[in-house]
C-alpha cells in the first residue's frame, strides 16, 4: 500500500486527465443525441434580476417545455455588466448559448462580430416585422440583415417626490431652467435635489445622451455647443452639491434606492422602476417627461432576442422566440418587468394606456431615440463615460472634456 | 516589580484599543447587516444597531437560497484545491529540498515567478483551453486554476520544513530497508505534519477567496462560488448595503471558524512560507 | 546557487543508492507536468496573443501576426503611463504604511502581556477575509454621503465637508490604498514579530548595561539584525501589491476616469471592456517581465540570507 505512493500520484494525474476527456466525450454525446431528435437542450441567457421578472420568464419557459416535451430550456442568469464579456469569451471558447438577450445598443456590435445568426429569412416567414416601432427594430438590423427580435422597450423620465416638491412649493420642472431651480430649492442637509447615474458602464451613457439630444446635439456631432451645454448642466448640479458626486458609482438601481428612501427629491430613471417603486417605495412619488431645453426628447432602451451563430438548433430557438412573443406570454412578462412593448399593437393594451404613470413612458415611445450608431458603439460609449466622469468629478471642465471625447469619437465614427 | 505590572496593564489597554479600531470594519459589516433600510442612510450614522432586524438574512438565506448553493460550491472548490495541491506539492517540495535534482535553481525561480503572476493574465488563455475540453463551469476547472497560485506557494512553504529535518534520515531509513519512496512516506512525511496542515489551511483559503478565476471561468450558478455570489449581489443590490453586508458576513463566517480552530498553523504558515526559502 | 543543498543532497544519496538518480525526478514529475500544461502553456499562449491582432471581430476568424504593433500601441497610450504611475504609487504607499504600522505593532506585541496571542490572532482576521468582502465593506465605509469614515473624520474636526472618497479623482486611489493597507498590516506584523522573537535577548541586556536607551537599541541592534527579514518582506510586498486586482475592481473598477487604474485593471479593461485581446495581452506580458525581474532580485536576496 505504502509503496504505491508515487503511483498514486501518477494515477491522480491520469485520472484527472481521463475525467477531462470524459467530460468532453459526454458533451459530444449529448450533441449527437440531439441531432437524432431525442431531447434537445436549449441554452438561454438573460440578465433579468427582479423576482417578478424571473417568475414571468420561468413561466414562459415552463409553458414552452410543456407544449414541446422534447425541448429542455436551461436558463442562465448573467448580470447586465457581465453579459457582453461572457458572450465574447464563450464565442472564443465555442461554448455559446442558443438564445441570448442583448442590450439593444450592443446588438449591432455583436452582429458585426459574427456572433449572431442571420435570421432574415425566418423573420420574413414570421411576417410580423412591420408591427414593431422603428427604433427598437432598427437595433436588430445590421447591413440590411436581421439579427434579432426586440423583447421590450423602455425610456427615461423624471421621477419626483410629491411631498418634497409640495413642501418646497415647486412644480415638476418642465424646462432645464426650472430643473436647475427646483434642484436648488429641493436640496437640504439630508436630501439631494437631483439624481441620475453617471456610472462607468453603458448606463451612464444611456442617461447622458437624452440631455445631449435636448440640447440639440448628437453623437454624430459630438464636439459641439449642445454637448458642452449638457455636460455643463451636470457640472452645475455636482459642483453645487444639488446632485451627489457619488452618482459616479451609483447605478440606476442605486439611484432608485436613494429616491425611494427619501434621500433624493428628483431622479432621472427608467420605465422598469415602476413595479419596484410601487411595491417597495417608501415615498409618495410621481413621474413626468424629461424637461425640455432646445427640444424635448428621451432615449430608447430595451433588450433584444438573438440567436447565436454557433447554435445547433436555430429553428427551435426561433420557435421559442415566436412562442414568447405571443400576446399573452409577452405582455405578462413586460408587465412584471416594467417594460413597454416594442410593437405598436401591444402598446394599445389598456394596461399601458390607462395607467397615468406608465402612459408617461408609453407616450414617449414614438419619439424615443434609439442608439443606432453602428458596430463601434461600445467604444464611443466608453469615451462618453470617461467624459461624464471627468465633468462630474470636476477633474476637467465641460469644454475640455467634451473636446477630448469628441477627438476620440470622431475617428471611430469615420471608420 | 509594580512598575512592570502597570506597564503590562498599560500595554494591554493600548493593544485592546488598537484591536477595536483595527477590527472596526468587521464590526461595521455585521452592524450594517442588521440595520433596516430605513435607518441605513441616516446622517449621522448610528454607531450601535438601532431597530435591529434580521430581515436581510432572511431575504438572502431563507427566501432566496442561492447563497446556500454558493457556499456548497465554495466548500467543494476549496477542499479540491487543498487536496490536489497537497498531492502535487508534497513530493515536489521533498525532491527540491532533499534529493539531487538538476536545475533546482531554475525551478525555484519559476515557482516564485508564477506565484507573482497576476491572475488576470492567465484568465483569457485558461478560458480558451478549458472551454475546449469542457472544463468551464466545472469544479475541476476552477480547482486547476486555483492550483496555479496554490501549488508554488505550497512547494515554497514546505521546502523549509523538509530542509530542517536532519540530513541523515534517509540514510538511516535505507539501512532499515526502506527505499527512496518508502522512506519518504514512512519516515519523512509524518515528521512534517505541521507543515502539511499549514499548507492545507492556506490552500483552502486560496480556494475560498478566489475571485478572478471564478469571474472568468464560470457562467451559471451550478459551480459559482461564494465570492462570485457576493459579486452578483453587488450587481443586484447596488447600495442596499444591509443586504450586501448580510451576504458578506455569512461569507466571512466559515473563514472565521476555520481560523479560530486552525490559527496555530496559519500563523506558523505565514512565517514559514515567506521567510525561509 | 544552492551549494549547500546540493551537498546535502549528494550526501543523502551516497549512503543507500539503490535507485538511480532519475527516480528523484519522479517526485517532481506530477507538479512539473501540471505546471507545463496549466501555467507555461497559458503564458506562451498569452505571449503569442500579444503579437497578433485578436479582437472581438476576428476571435473565430482569421488572425494575423502584427509583430510589435501591440507593444508600440501600449507604449504610445497615455493611459498605460497613468496606470504604471498608479501601480507604483499604490505599491509604494501601501507597502510603506503596511510596513511602518506593522513594525510598530510587532514591537508592541513583542512584549509579553495578557491576551497577546488572542490579539495577534484577531489582527490576522483582516488578512484572511476574502478580498471581495473587504472591498465591499470599505466601499460602504467610504461612501461620500453616508459613509462612517466621513462621519468620524467630521466628528473629530479633521474635515468640514464629506469626502467622496471613491468618486473623486484625487481620493479614489487613496481609498483603495487605505483598504489595502488594512489588509496588509497583519501580515507584516506577523512576519516582523517572528523575526523579532529570534533576536537574542542577551544583546539587549548587554546594551542596557552599556546605557543604551530604547531608541539606540532599536537603531543599533534591532534594525541591523532584522535586515534580512525586512528586505525579504519588502520584496514580497512588492510582488503581492503590484498584482492587486480584485480589491480595486470591486471598490472603484479603476475610476473615476483612470484615477485608480493600475496595470492589472488596465489589462483587464483592454481585454474585457474594449475587447482588444491582443493589446491586453501585451500589457500582461510587460507586467510579467517586470515581475520576473523582481523575482530574480528576491531570490538573490534570500540566497544571500541563507548563506549567512
Amino acid at each position: 500500500m505504502k509503496k504505491s505512493w508515487p503511483k498514486l500520484i501518477l494515477a491522480t494525474v491520469i485520472m484527472s486527465l481521463v475525467l477531462t476527456a470524459c467530460g468532453s466525450a459526454e458533451n459530444s454525446n449529448e450533441q449527437g443525441n440531439a441531432a437524432k431528435g431525442d431531447k434537445v437542450t436549449i441554452q438561454w441567457w438573460d440578465s433579468m434580476t427582479s423576482e417578478a421578472t424571473q417568475g414571468a420568464l420561468t413561466k414562459i419557459i415552463a409553458d414552452y417545455e410543456t407544449a414541446n416535451p422534447n425541448v429542455k430550456i436551461e436558463r442562465t442568469f448573467i448580470s447586465f455588466a457581465d453579459i457582453k464579456n461572457k458572450l465574447l469569451l464563450s464565442s472564443a471558447g465555442n461554448q455559446m448559448p442558443d438564445i441570448v438577450w442583448l442590450d439593444n445598443p450592443d446588438h449591432q456590435a455583436f452582429a458585426a462580430a459574427g456572433i449572431l445568426a442571420d435570421i432574415t429569412e425566418e423573420v420574413k416567414a414570421w411576417g410580423q416585422a412591420d408591427k414593431y416601432f422603428e427604433g427598437p427594430w432598427s437595433s436588430t438590423m445590421y447591413e440590411g440583415k436581421n439579427y434579432g427580435v426586440p423583447i421590450g422597450s423602455n425610456n427615461l423620465a423624471l421621477y419626483y417626490n410629491v411631498d418634497m416638491l409640495k413642501a418646497a412649493n415647486v412644480a415638476p420642472p418642465k424646462t432645464w431652467d426650472e430643473l436647475k431651480e427646483a434642484a436648488k430649492k429641493l436640496t437640504t442637509k439630508d436630501v439631494y435635489g437631483f439624481s441620475m447615474t453617471a456610472v462607468k458602464t453603458e448606463e451612464g451613457t444611456f442617461q447622458f445622451l437624452p440631455l445631449m439630444y435636448q440640447a440639440g446635439s448628437d453623437v454624430t456631432s459630438f464636439d459641439s455647443a449642445g454637448t458642452v451645454e449638457a455636460a455643463s448642466l451636470l457640472q452645475y448640479m455636482a459642483s453645487n452639491n444639488y446632485m451627489s458626486k457619488e452618482v459616479l458609482n451609483q447605478k440606476q438601481s442605486d439611484t432608485v434606492v436613494q429616491f425611494s428612501t427619501g434621500k433624493t427629491a428628483m431622479m432621472i430613471n427608467g420605465t422598469w422602476q415602476i413595479p419596484l417603486l410601487r411595491k417597495e417605495g417608501k415615498v409618495n412619488w410621481d413621474v413626468v417627461q424629461l424637461p425640455v431645453n432646445k427640444q424635448g426628447g428621451t432615449i430608447l432602451g430595451g433588450e433584444n432576442w438573438a440567436i447565436t451563430d454557433a447554435s445547433k438548433h436555430k429553428d427551435i430557438a426561433f420557435d421559442i422566440i415566436k412562442f414568447a412573443n405571443e400576446p399573452d406570454n409577452l405582455k405578462s412578462f413586460l408587465q412584471a418587468a416594467g417594460r413597454l412593448p416594442s410593437r405598436a399593437d401591444y402598446l394599445e393594451d389598456p394596461f399601458w394606456q390607462d395607467d397615468k404613470q406608465l402612459k408617461v413612458f408609453a407616450d414617449s415611445m414614438e419619439v424615443a431615440k434609439a442608439r443606432a450608431y453602428g458596430p463601434n458603439y461600445p467604444k464611443i460609449s466608453d469615451s462618453i463615460q470617461i467624459m461624464l466622469q471627468q465633468v462630474i468629478s470636476g477633474s476637467k471642465s465641460p469644454e475640455d472634456a467634451v473636446k477630448e471625447a469628441g477627438a476620440k469619437i470622431q475617428p471611430i465614427l469615420a471608420q | 516589580m509594580a512598575d512592570s505590572k502597570w506597564k503590562k496593564a498599560g500595554i494591554t489597554v493600548l493593544a485592546t484599543l488598537i484591536i477595536i479600531v483595527f477590527l472596526f470594519p468587521v464590526y461595521w459589516m455585521v452592524k450594517t447587516s442588521v440595520t433596516p433600510i430605513t435607518e441605513l442612510y441616516n446622517n449621522p450614522p448610528h454607531l450601535l444597531p438601532v431597530k435591529a432586524t434580521f430581515d436581510s438574512y432572511i431575504n438572502n438565506f431563507v427566501r432566496n437560497q442561492d447563497m446556500i448553493g454558493y457556499i456548497g460550491n465554495s466548500v467543494v472548490i476549496s477542499l479540491g484545491t487543498m487536496l490536489m495541491t497537497v498531492v502535487l506539492a508534497v513530493p515536489a517540495a521533498y525532491a527540491l529540498s532533499r534529493l539531487k535534482i538538476k536545475g533546482k535553481a531554475i525551478i525555484m525561480i519559476l515557482l516564485l515567478s508564477i506565484q507573482m503572476l497576476p491572475g488576470i493574465m492567465m484568465a483569457m488563455p485558461l478560458y480558451i483551453m478549458f472551454s475546449k475540453v469542457g472544463l468551464t463551469d466545472n469544479y475541476i476547472g476552477l480547482i486547476l486554476a486555483n492550483l496555479i497560485h496554490a501549488l508554488p506557494f505550497a512547494v515554497i512553504t514546505l521546502r523549509p520544513f523538509f530542509l530542517s529535518l536532519p540530513s541523515g534520515l534517509e540514510e538511516a531509513a535505507s539501512i532499515d530497508g526502506c527505499n527512496k519512496f518508502t522512506s519518504f512516506t514512512r519516515i519523512i512525511l509524518p515528521l512534517i505534519t505541521p507543515g502539511l496542515l499549514t499548507v492545507a489551511v492556506f490552500c483552502f483559503l486560496f480556494g475560498w477567496g478566489d475571485f478572478i478565476f471564478a469571474l472568468t471561468l464560470t457562467t451559471g450558478d451550478a459551480v459559482r462560488p461564494l465570492t462570485l455570489g457576493l459579486y452578483r449581489f453587488i450587481g443586484q443590490y447596488g447600495t442596499e448595503w444591509n443586504n450586501l453586508m448580510a451576504v458578506a458576513t455569512l461569507a466571512a463566517l466559515p473563514i472565521i471558524i476555520i481560523f479560530v480552530s486552525m490559527q496555530k498553523y496559519v500563523v506558523g504558515g505565514i512565517t514559514a512560507g515567506s521567510m525561509k526559502d | 546557487m544552492k551549494a549547500q543543498n546540493v551537498q546535502k543532497g549528494s550526501k543523502t544519496n551516497r549512503g543507500g543508492i539503490r535507485f538511480s538518480d532519475w527516480n528523484n525526478y519522479l517526485f517532481l514529475l506530477p507538479a512539473l507536468v501540471f505546471m507545463a500544461i496549466f501555467i507555461i502553456y497559458p503564458i506562451f499562449y498569452n505571449a503569442v496573443l500579444s503579437f497578433k491582432d485578436v479582437n472581438v471581430y476576428n476571435l473565430n476568424g482569421k488572425q494575423n501576426f502584427v509583430g510589435f504593433d501591440n507593444y508600440i500601441k501600449t507604449f504610445k497610450d497615455q493611459v498605460f503611463y497613468i496606470a504604471a504611475k498608479n501601480s507604483v504609487i499604490f505599491t509604494v504607499v501601501s507597502i510603506f504604511f503596511q510596513f511602518v504600522i506593522g513594525f510598530a505593532l510587532a514591537l508592541l506585541f513583542n512584549s509579553k502581556f495578557p491576551g497577546r496571542n488572542l490579539f495577534r490572532s484577531l489582527m490576522l482576521l483582516a488578512w484572511m477575509l476574502p478580498v471581495v468582502i473587504t472591498g465591499t465593506v470599505f466601499q460602504w465605509m467610504m461612501s461620500g454621503d453616508y459613509g462612517v469614515i466621513n462621519y468620524f473624520l467630521q466628528s473629530i474636526g479633521l474635515i468640514d465637508q464629506p469626502i467622496n472618497w471613491l468618486s473623486e479623482g484625487n481620493t479614489a486611489l487613496l481609498g483603495t490604498i487605505i483598504a489595502n493597507i488594512w489588509i496588509g498590516i497583519p501580515f507584516n506584523m506577523i512576519i516582523l514579530l517572528s523575526g523579532l522573537q529570534t533576536l537574542p535577548e542577551q544583546l539587549y541586556e548587554a546594551a542596557k548595561l552599556d546605557g543604551a536607551n530604547r531608541l539606540l537599541q532599536f537603531k543599533h541592534i534591532t534594525l541591523p539584525l532584522m535586515r534580512p527579514t525586512i528586505l525579504v518582506l519588502l520584496m514580497l510586498g512588492i510582488i503581492n501589491t503590484f498584482k492587486v486586482f480584485d480589491l480595486i475592481f470591486i471598490m472603484t473598477a479603476g475610476g473615476p476616469v483612470t484615477s485608480s487604474t493600475v496595470l492589472p485593471i488596465y489589462a483587464y479593461q483592454l481585454s474585457f471592456s474594449m475587447f482588444d485581446f491582443s493589446h491586453g495581452a501585451s500589457v500582461s506580458m510587460i507586467m510579467f517581465v517586470l515581475l520576473i525581474l523582481v523575482a530574480i532580485v528576491y531570490l538573490k536576496m534570500s540566497n544571500k540570507e541563507e548563506a549567512h
